[in-house]
């Protein structure tokens, strides 16, 4: 019997290669099994690394983690952090010569959900108007803040103030010393005088700062100023965390005194789990606390990333959803979707709080440190701060009503409107805090319409600019706007309206307020690690990049709807 | 030394002056929004629904100051809103954008007045509706229209109204106003009749008694202070209650006793139900010290007014003490809004005087009530044995509610404020009224037939008093003790009337108002309402 290749099965030839064939496959497969069994059984042993203590493996306990730095975009893109602008008056002469202002970028989104908005800021000295402007604005807080706390009113002679008017006040501080409206010993002696009040303020059950203050006592009232607890504000200490943030990020000689400040407060219900911001007040019958969420489209987000800046972590509340948008004027303008007749809570739009984010935050993520002025890391907010924008220059160009709306207090009865874009279902809608439609309020609000001419450089800006420059009285401040049916200024002096004034001309001289912080680590997340105390005020660690709030888009409008 | 003393005197002012017109300067505020929500302001309680449906919701304040809480409603087909300082607003649409009837009351008073377009409307001292018309002028006539029919009304609706005028406005339409056949306004009535309620219902410190019959309240009078009481599960029916509770049912609430429909509080208001409380006799010490109290504060409360008159006279404005005593220590209430009108703070005697009048009030209605103290110790105390307990039969123990029972000032707050009639008629028809209390218990279907009739107070007392307790001495004594002081007041200030008949005459009440109101009362209101006594006196 012969094979194919003329070899027969029982001849030496086939013997010998039979036998090769065998022991080149037994060899192989020892081989193998002995490499499989090497790489079981010895590979442990070799793929050890040694961890090093501090190192990126290095699992820190919760005792040592105040330790480590706040994570910001500079560190992991290794890139040179914003550094804080000069003040006015020590300007080089060509310091805006060289400024970055990106005019040649188009608008959009980026790959990393970044916005560049469609009209840049006003950039540049104050002219003559602007620093009049300026002082009558601070002239506002030189006259209403009392001696014996430090504390400013919120409006007029009247001694009450809540954390919000408290953080315009400190806005209008830090203009106006950055402005060089005042000096560094005044400006020492007033920060130090209000922080030192307000570490000593006596807090809603022990919690967080009451809404209201007595401005010259210090003690905690209720609505009508006399003493009282009523509860506290997510959105108001939102606010006020950013301006601490500022002011601390900005001097850091004030840092100590301010973490001080918010290592006596308890954060353990103003947010949940869920990233969510919660207000407080007393039930009227039980008189027990009763939190419930607070903040709507626009302010939500504003005081979200107030907490944010001191490592919270508010991903709800940051978030845009649940919103809807109502066309006006052929702009799709968002809106809270959450039903008020459900929630009980009213979904005005106004333009202030789109303000606050992008004079103060420059429509930044919390943790951005970095990125050019024109680039918006929070996406979103600035795409929708567009619109906030477009819709009221619409209204202008369609109707001739000159328009800056927002929330704002009046002479006479109701005494405060929701001056909106859009709320309870109609557009421009003004309305008391109760609800009832009041469109003779209606009105150009002035911090609104200097907050829209710093932030868009545009025709109808200079319209608004011209028409609120001047509204002031030269003894009181500058008048909270101008009534758009045409009975005249709106007659009242607010510490929010001359603290938003005084932020937007601050913000044509130095861009957005908020400079990166300049330390390694603060007392802020290192003070009771040795105690249980962080863990039940809610305290947190200093975030990481697992712990950034996440850089969303929606959705952008093409061409207009009509 | 005579001009060395003139000299300092005058210093003296002048110097007192220009510090008070200094204060008044720098302490102006400059945002006189942030004073108007001081607590003072604040005149109404927002969670004692207006009508049943209403809520009290919380404002969305964003400032350091405002009012916390608001109520919202619908009623009478006109959505309203009103804030703790009686400000509110009546629209046909739930936006209360349109057709708006604003009511806005004088700081830290209860004088409050509705306007819409060219209308006010606004209660006079007596309590009556009175309506002013910007356009109108003399000459002009009246029309209510309501679509294509018409029907003229007379002159003097701009004088104060009856109730056939204020019933035809309240009817809805408009009015309009002609001049020589050529319409010079129109104005919408829509929500009239609510504000009007509105507007009373204020005056009366948000007592259900004064609104109209048939208004949408809820049946929770003795529950006010409950925490239910703007959750809509809690009432058990959406229908018309009757408007005053009877005690009974009252205690049968607050003893956790679930109302069922709305004749459950007729049928617990049978006079049956009541204890006998014979140790009312024991108390009879008791009341005479609180009538010598009663007296004593009388007196000092005399004194007092009077001081504040002299005080007033070198002010030469409006007087207000006097009218206050005329209207009978029942319209208390009006004296204290007149009195509030003015700067409390700059004339502390006022303090003294409505610290006064509430403790006079308070006792008032205490020695009026009286069982609603002494049933509840009855009920406390153990019973003692022997002749003081003249009642053997088991009775149920019910421990009348306060609130519940209308006093005898309060009868007459109501016939001179809401009635429109006079002190001594008023006082007339409360004896003739007066008359039938030893008559047999009163049934439950009189007692709500007299509630609805407005006359709530006189059948609610009667029906707390069986037949029995009605005759025993204790009861009686204090409805004499209250006559007689009212009564003797009455005379007072008739005197103090014949004396200075000019100091104590409101300004704006003319001759011609009290002769035309003495007629019409002669006319209309005293023979029907005498009839009205006399049927309740005559039923069974």
């Amino acid at each position: 019997m012969k094979s194919a290749f003329g070899y027969t099965y029982r001849s030496f030839g086939f013997g010998v290669l039979l036998f090769s064939v065998a022991v080149v496959v037994l060899g192989g497969a020892t081989y193998s099994v002995g490499v499989t069994a090497r790489k079981y059984f010895l590979a442990q042993e070799e793929e050890v690394i040694p961890i090093i203590a501090g190192g990126d493996l290095d699992e820190i306990p919760a005792l040592m983690r105040g330790n480590l730095p706040s994570v910001t975009n500079s560190m992991v893109d290794d890139r040179q952090p914003r550094q804080k602008p000069p003040r006015m008056c020590e300007m080089p002469g060509d310091y805006f010569d060289n400024l970055d202002r990106g005019l040649e970028v188009p608008h959009g989104y980026d790959k990393h959900n970044a916005y560049v908005r469609k009209y840049r800021s006003r950039r540049g000295v104050l002219n003559e108007r602007e620093l009049r402007a300026a002082k009558v604005a601070w002239h506002y807080f030189e006259r209403f803040t009392q001696e014996s706390t430090g504390l400013a009113n919120s409006v007029g002679n009247y001694p009450s103030t809540t954390l919000w008017d408290t953080a315009s006040y400190m806005a209008g501080l830090v203009s106006a010393y950055e402005l060089c409206l005042i000096e560094k010993a005044e400006f020492d002696r007033r920060i130090t005088q209000l922080l030192t009040t307000i570490k000593g303020l006596d807090l809603f059950r022990k919690e967080l700062p009451n809404k209201v203050y007595h401005t010259k006592t210090g003690a905690k009232v209720d609505y009508t100023n006399k003493p009282g607890e009523i509860g506290f504000s997510a959105l108001d200490i939102g606010r006020f965390l950013v301006w601490l943030r500022i002011c601390k990020n900005r001097y850091p000689y004030l840092a100590n005194t301010i973490d001080s400040i918010l290592l006596k407060w308890d954060f353990r219900n103003v947010i949940d789990d869920e990233g969510l911001l919660f207000g407080a007040y007393v039930d009227k019958e039980t008189d027990e606390t009763v939190y419930a969420q607070e903040g709507r489209l626009g302010y939500e987000e504003y005081a979200a990333k107030g907490f944010a800046l001191w490592g919270f972590r508010p991903k709800l509340a940051h978030r845009a959803e649940p919103f809807l948008t109502a066309s006006i004027y052929g702009i799709q303008v968002p809106y809270d979707g959450r039903d008020p007749r459900i929630f009980h809570s009213q979904n005005y739009v106004v333009t202030e709080s789109y303000l606050q984010d992008g004079l103060e935050l420059g429509f930044d993520m919390p943790y951005d440190d970095s990125s050019p002025e024109w680039i918006h890391t929070d996406g979103w907010r600035a795409e929708f701060a567009d619109r906030i924008y477009q819709v009221q220059e619409n209204r202008w160009r369609q109707t001739g009503f000159m328009t800056a709306r927002s929330e704002h207090n009046v002479k006479g009865p109701p005494y405060f409107t929701y001056d909106t874009i859009f709320s309870d279902g109609y557009p421009w809608n003004t309305v008391t805090p109760r609800g009832d439609y009041v469109p003779d309020h209606s009105a150009v609000a002035s911090k609104a319409a200097l907050g829209l001419w710093v932030l868009w450089e545009t025709e109808y800006t200079d319209v608004l600019y011209e028409a609120m420059i001047e509204l002031y009285d030269p003894e009181n401040g500058m008048y909270e706007g101008l009534y758009e049916r045409g009975q005249g200024r709106v007659a009242i002096f607010t510490a929010n309206n001359n603290g938003i004034i005084l932020t937007s001309l601050l913000h044509k001289v130095q861009g957005p307020i908020l400079t990166p912080y300049t330390g390694d680590t603060e007392v802020w997340y290192t003070a009771f690690r040795d105690q249980d105390i962080r863990l039940k005020r809610n305290y947190p660690d200093p975030p990481q990049q697992d712990d950034w709030l996440p850089a969303l888009r929606h959705s952008v409008q093409e061409k207009a709807d009509f | 030394m005579k001009y060395f003393l003139k000299s300092v005197v005058a210093a003296l002012v002048v110097s007192a002056s220009a510090s008070g017109s200094l204060r008044a300067q720098t302490g102006a505020p400059i945002a006189d929004g942030s004073t108007a929500f001081a607590s003072e302001n604040a005149i109404l309680d927002t969670s004692i629904p207006f009508a049943i449906g209403a809520r009290e919701a919380r404002q969305a304040l964003r400032g350091a100051f405002g009012w916390p809480s608001f109520q919202e409603g619908l009623v009478e087909g006109v959505y309203f809103r009103f804030d703790p300082d009686g400000y509110a607003r009546f629209a046909p649409t739930p936006r209360l954008d349109v057709d708006v009837f604003e009511v806005i009351c004088r700081p830290r008073t209860y004088a409050c007045a509705a306007r819409k377009e060219g209308l006010e409307a606004f209660l006079t001292e007596r309590g009556q509706l009175q309506i002013k018309l910007e356009e109108a002028l003399a000459g002009d006539l009246f029309f209510v229209s309501e679509g294509v029919s018409e029907i003229q009304v007379p002159e003097r609706i701009l004088q104060p109204l009856d109730v056939q005028l204020e019933l035809l406005l309240g009817t809805g339409g408009e009015l309009l106003i002609r001049r020589g056949g050529t319409e010079v306004s129109r104005i919408s009535l829509k929500g009239f009749s609510a504000v009007v309620a509105y507007l009373r219902w204020i005056a009366a410190r948000q007592d259900y008694a004064v609104l109209p019959r048939g208004w949408p309240i809820p049946n929770a009078q003795g529950q006010q202070d409950g925490s239910g009481m703007t959750a809509g599960a809690t009432w058990n029916s959406p229908m018309p209650q009757p408007q005053v509770l009877a005690p009974g049912y009252a205690a049968s609430v607050a003893a956790g006793i679930a109302p069922a429909t709305s004749a459950a509080p007729v049928t617990l208001a049978v006079p049956q139900s009541v204890p006998v409380v014979p140790q009312m006799a024991e108390s009879a010490p008791q009341d005479t010290l609180s009538s010598q109290e009663l007296r004593t504060e009388l007196e000092t409360l005399k004194q007092i007014i009077l001081q504040a008159q002299v005080g007033q006279a070198v002010g030469a404005t409006a007087p207000i003490g006097s009218t206050s005593l005329r209207d009978t220590t029942a319209s208390f209430g009006l004296d204290v809004a007149q009195m509030t009108n003015r700067d409390m703070s700059e004339q502390p005697a006022f303090g003294e005087l409505l610290s006064a009048l509430e403790r006079l009030e308070r006792h008032v209605v205490d020695l009026q009530m009286g069982g609603s103290a002494m049933p509840k110790q009855v009920a406390e105390a153990p019973i003692p044995s022997g002749d003081a307990v003249a009642a053997p039969m088991p009775v149920p123990t019910v421990v009348p509610d306060r609130s519940g029972l209308h006093s005898e000032a309060q009868k007459l707050d109501f016939l001179v404020t809401q009635l429109g009639l006079d002190t001594q008629t008023a006082l007339s028809v409360l004896q003739l009224s007066a008359q039938p209390r030893n008559a047999p218990p009163v049934t439950a279907t009189r007692v709500g037939q007299a509630d609805s009739a407005g006359l709530a107070g006189v059948s609610d007392e009667r029906a707390q008093v069986p037949q029995d307790a009605a005759s025993s001495k204790p009861v009686l004594y204090q409805n004499q003790l209250v006559d007689q002081i009212l009564a003797e007041l009455e005379a007072e200030i008739a005197l103090i009337d014949a004396e200075s008949p000019a100091s104590v005459r409101a300004v704006d009440v003319s001759v011609n108002d009290y002769v035309l109101l003495s007629r019409y009362f002669k006319s209309a209101a005293l023979p029907a309402l005498q009839d009205m006594a006399a049927r309740v006196s005559d039923s069974p």
